[in-house]
């Protein structure tokens, strides 16, 4: 069983997020897209971009570079397209702005190498998903990352699939539960309330941290982020509030920093907008929760499969079958090794 | 704009905020905007044609319920192309994306000349949109009449043969792949991975042995637990794989030869896309014009010689959104001035400001081509309008409100020759009442030696009576039975609502000797003032009467 069937007829938009660099989140992509091409499934690529960088470095950050075919529809950065190595032919040119061009839709000519450098927001990757729907993809895959940087979520996406492996930990029991911890965030309880979460939606859009009380509006605090003020949002807090909002990520200082200044936090719920925001060890996330810190989304990211690669880069590896079988006993989803499954597939392309 | 009046006159009257309400959909469309320029006193002519253009573009346009639709349609795939051209006219050989560019907007004129031509109700001549139909075959050789761009095979015979060998060669390396890998299976029992690696674990020692002699591979680096072995290309494969990168080149040669004809080609064009562009602007702003005009209810004025204004029911459009908010109902004006003097006088509260701001509101839109919110107007174009808000504070200058106002006053009066509008509130009042009505009557006698059209409120007693001066009077408060007023008071418990109720803030042609009327007593103590002041101020008056004239209200009273 390859991926696309997991994702085929089911979803029509899928993330792929990778825990870490070298989880395999390229290779994922890539199998995708010889899945999808072996069976006429005719693929939309894109992927979030890293808003508020300067220029080189976001030419110097890893984007994936992926070999793409003939007929998929690609929505990447202007400057990016004029250099691929790839023929694309130029469907749309959108209003979506990033420091390399605006992002254009095209269609691939001819088979060839394309970066993927898409829009940094997530109101602008729903938008080029539903254009490369319109465009004849069947299926739009968006490259995700787990990353402070960007103010987009996978959380856009209907599904999600999880790149994780080897080089999470020299332990495989260790990855099993990082990775089912990942899980756990991803899956935590959407915000419920109506009002609060139009409350969360707009203390995002202006990128603050926002306090809602007991039958009043939003309290907004003039922080940017709440990297280092936990100690500030604390004492902000009454015995009427109900909701911290966090537009950007939940460190483990913050919580730290704001449950040593106020007795209030138990009373009060912590919002993020997806779990990809949450950088919370999980020893420190097991004694969080032990101490009365209750984390919600705005949205809930639905894991439909794990993707594994038992080689780690720094030369350490996993014995295949017992780490897939592990895996699988312990998430009870579908878990698929990228590297073993990669020879079936190279059979049924050359073979 | 500015020789025509000043950015501080420009907000103050509204015709800022009024622009901006004029909904433009494209670049271009704003540009004209930000451009625009009012129509002077020797263009009657042009500004007569010009609402005759629009006023039959109107009609073309609310003739169908589709046309408005159509149009927004093809305004709203326009994109500035501006800066495409601007290179191109340097001699800059312009990329993929602008010609994807180019292609759109260039198909949209066509299209958008092809709906002229169908539907003759709405194409204005100036309207009428250069053909690009050349450049379009250009840019879309291959007829497929879709809006996408590529460097397509079909531009040259070379870039099609480049292309046609790279898929040759392309087929060529899967298949020695294909072959290789089947022979390193064959030989080894192993198979390599995507990224061409072999990982074998260190205990099977003789497929270790095996890959160790195979030419096929070769040895790559050593991991705790097993050895990686990596696919080592035939010299076939880097033979063909050294042709593709030489093919790929000269495919980028051959793209750019071809991208330096397009850019030619979009040269020889740029008089046509330039003047189409003027075309999509005026087109998106005459919409805009439209709605606007919908929005507040506007007329197409008539437009005479030589300055004249004459408005009936006008109505200042921002303050009539203000109160249709608050669930308010505006009362219209009429107002008819000439060249020469009109004197405005009347109660507090009874809208002298806004009636200034109106008369400028409505001249001004009506020399910009704009409908005008009134029921009929009739403007005979001037050369510049200043309003004096009589609260100037020039913050830079550190002039005071006299100060800020004698400073602009000094540059109005020497501009005797000019057709100009000058509207003044409350003349001199930021300044002693004896010397301030001095001042306001050699100014007031003044501007009668002036060709343009003046009006000045004040509360000063003694200026109507200048020679050559017309005087208006705010109806305000004096039809009403004063104790009929102070029991609806009573009822209320609040003033200024009840105040709004009653006032009539049309403007009645008086006796040039009639006394500014006297009715801020009366409205301090309808809005509650304490009645010991109040009977003292009466006091106050009894004497003062038999005393020359003077300013009767305390300065700050407004």
């Amino acid at each position: 069983m390859g991926f696309v069937d997991l994702i085929y007829g089911k979803y029509r938009i899928v993330s792929v997020v990778g825990m870490g660099k070298n989880a395999g989140k390229t290779v994922v992509l890539n199998k995708i897209i010889e899945e999808a091409y072996e069976r006429y499934i005719s693929l939309g690529l894109t992927s979030i971009g890293r808003d508020g960088e300067r220029e080189d470095l976001v030419t110097k950050t890893d984007k994936p570079v992926i070999h793409v075919m003939e007929g998929t529809i690609v929505a990447t950065a202007q400057d990016i397209l004029l250099n691929s190595d790839a023929r694309l032919e130029i469907l749309e040119v959108t209003d979506y702005r990033t420091t390399m061009g605006p992002v254009v839709i095209c269609r691939v000519k001819e088979n060839g190498l394309v970066e993927l450098a898409g829009p940094g927001n997530n109101e602008e990757i729903r938008e080029v998903a539903k254009k490369m729907l319109i465009y004849g993809a069947d299926i739009v895959v968006v490259d995700g990352a787990i990353n402070r940087k960007t103010s987009a979520s996978p959380g856009v996406t209907e599904a999600t699939i999880l790149a994780t492996g080897a080089v999470v930990s020299r332990s495989m029991d260790r990855v099993i539960e990082e990775t089912a911890y990942q899980i756990e965030l991803f899956g935590l309880r959407a915000v419920q309330e109506e009002k609060v979460r139009s409350f969360a939606k707009e203390v995002i859009q202006e990128s603050c941290v926002g306090i809602v009380d007991q039958g009043d509006g939003v309290r907004k605090l003039p922080l940017k982020t709440a990297l280092s003020a936990g100690r500030i949002i604390g004492s902000a807090l009454t015995e009427n509030s109900r909701y911290i909002i966090f537009s950007g990520s939940l460190v483990k200082k913050t919580i730290e920093d704001l449950i040593a200044v106020t007795p209030y936090y138990k009373e009060v719920k912590f919002v993020v907008q997806d779990g990809t925001k949450i950088f919370i060890p999980r020893e420190d996330w097991i004694r969080f929760k032990k101490r009365g810190v209750q984390i919600q989304t705005l949205e809930p990211l639905h894991v439909l499969a794990v993707s594994i690669n038992p080689y780690a880069p720094q030369g350490y590896e996993f014995p295949a079958l017992e780490f897939l079988r592990k895996m699988k006993n312990a998430l009870g989803l579908p878990v698929i090794d990228v590297m073993l499954e990669g020879d079936d597939f190279h059979d049924a392309l050359y073979g | 704009m500015m020789r025509f009046m000043d950015k501080k006159t420009f907000q103050e009257i509204g015709l800022r905020e009024i622009l901006d309400w004029v909904p433009t959909q494209t670049d271009y469309g704003k540009e004209l905007k930000s451009k625009l320029v009012p129509y002077g006193t020797s263009q009657v002519q042009a500004l007569r044609r010009s609402f005759e253009e629009l006023r039959k573009f109107r009609k073309g346009l609310k003739s169908s319920d589709y046309f408005l639709w159509n149009l927004k349609g093809y305004l709203s795939e326009i994109k500035d192309i501006k800066g495409s051209l601007e290179r191109v006219m340097k001699n800059e050989v312009l990329n993929e994306v602008e010609f994807f560019e180019i292609k759109n907007q260039i198909m949209v004129m066509e299209e958008l000349r092809d709906f002229f031509m169908q539907h003759p109700e709405v194409a204005l001549e100036k309207f009428a949109l250069a053909s690009v139909a050349p450049l379009i075959r250009a840019l879309d050789p291959d007829k497929s009449r879709v809006k996408t761009f590529y460097i397509y095979d079909s531009y040259s015979e070379a870039l099609w043969n480049i292309r046609e060998e790279k898929r040759t060669i392309d087929g060529k390396i899967m298949e020695a792949d294909k072959k290789l890998r089947r022979e390193i299976y064959e030989t080894t029992g192993l198979k390599p991975k995507l990224n061409n690696e072999i990982l074998v674990p260190k205990e099977k020692k003789e497929a270790i042995a095996s890959l160790k002699e195979s030419r096929l591979v070769f040895f790559l680096s050593e991991t705790f637990k097993s050895y990686v072995f990596k696919v080592s290309p035939t010299e076939e494969m880097k033979d063909l794989r050294e042709k593709m990168q030489n093919l790929k080149i000269r495919e980028e040669e051959e793209e750019y030869g071809i991208r330096v004809k397009l850019s030619q080609r979009v040269r020889d064009f740029n008089d046509e896309i330039q003047k189409n562009i003027q075309i999509l602007g005026e087109l998106d702003f005459s919409i805009g014009k439209i709605l606007l005009g919908d929005e507040i209810h506007g007329v197409e004025p008539r437009i005479v010689k030589d300055p004249y204004i004459k408005i009936r029911e006008g109505r200042h459009s921002l303050v009539e959104q203000r109160l249709r908010k608050e669930g308010k109902a505006y009362i219209p004006i009429d107002v008819t001035l000439e060249k020469g003097v009109t004197l405005i006088t009347g109660a507090n509260m009874g809208g002298k400001t806004i009636t200034l701001k109106l008369i400028a509101l409505i001249t001004s839109m009506a020399q910009l081509g704009l409908y005008v919110p009134a029921r009929e107007a009739t403007i005979g174009p001037v050369s510049f309008i200043y309003f004096s808000s009589g609260d100037e504070q020039s913050q830079e200058k550190g002039l005071s409100t006299f100060g800020g106002e004698i400073y602009h006053l000094k540059k109005i009066t020497d501009e005797k020759k000019e057709h100009g509008l000058v509207l003044i509130d409350e003349l001199a009042r930021g300044t002693n009442p004896k010397e301030g009505y001095a001042i306001s009557r050699g100014v007031i006698e003044h501007f009668t030696t002036l060709e343009g059209i003046s009006v000045v409120t004040t509360h000063f007693d003694g200026l109507s009576g200048i020679k050559d001066l017309r005087h208006l009077q705010v109806v305000g408060l004096r039809n009403m039975d004063p104790d009929k007023l102070k029991k609806e008071l009573e009822l209320a418990g609040q003033g200024i609502g009840v105040l709004e109720k009653y006032m009539d803030y049309r403007l009645e042609e008086r006796d040039p000797e009639e006394e500014v009327p006297k009715e801020a007593i009366m409205i301090a103590r309808l809005m509650g003032l304490r009645e010991d002041i109040l009977s003292r101020a009466e006091e106050i008056m009894e004497i003062e009467n038999h005393e020359p004239p003077r300013s009767k209200e305390n300065k700050e009273g407004e």
